[in-house]
């Protein structure tokens, strides 16, 4: 992570620019509630809290700078979205779901619900979730989608 | 512990000043799990 994604101009600018970083390290005895409170086992692992300390998207293990900058909108529109900033969580989602990278199905599944929660209208939503099983039909994400009724 | 992160990261120094700073700025809190190599 330290060599390839953080270093990557892009990832470390869109840090700075939307995030306010802290590194809980395990060799710091500070960080080990965190580690507890947030149930990571695995390192390195990313987070993402609201205002309150309230995490509300964990991504374990390693990302190249691609899929880890889908990862930073996606953890950031989970927590606008905790918070009814549905409309703001779409935008981030529109951004991330057009990249053809590992991290599309699920921000194309994420932005399906930030689109729903934004008006109760599912009439988006299934939109979005046919786009998801047409382009990713074999992904996780794809199969948690059901066809539109009727 | 200082990390190659540390050269491209401005990692807050504790918890409780990275939360103030959240609320302060209207961001998010991007948390960092790691471990020593």
């Amino acid at each position: 992570m330290d060599t390839v994604t953080y270093s990557h101009p892009q990832v470390s600018q869109y840090i700075a620019n939307h995030f306010i970083p802290y590194k809980a390290d395990m060799a710091e005895r500070d960080a080990w509630p965190h580690f507890r409170a947030n149930h990571v086992i695995w390192t390195p692992s990313v987070g993402f809290a609201d205002r309150n300390g309230s995490m509300h998207y964990v991504a374990p293990g390693y990302s190249p700078p691609p899929e880890f900058l889908a990862t930073l909108k996606i953890g950031r529109a989970r927590c606008l979205m905790a918070w009814t900033r549905n409309a703001e969580a779409a935008k981030l989602l529109e951004e991330a779901a057009p990249e053809d990278n590992a991290m599309a199905a699920e921000a194309l599944f994420w932005l399906s619900t930030a689109y729903f929660f934004e008006r109760r209208d599912s009439t988006r939503m299934y939109e979005v979730w046919e786009e998801l099983v047409r382009r990713y039909p074999d992904s996780p994400w794809a199969k948690r989608t059901y066809p539109k009724p009727g | 512990m200082t990390d190659l992160s540390d050269k491209y990261i401005q990692w807050e120094p504790s918890y409780e000043t990275a939360l103030q700073r959240v609320r302060a700025e209207k961001k998010e809190l991007f948390v960092y799990f790691t471990k020593p190599n």
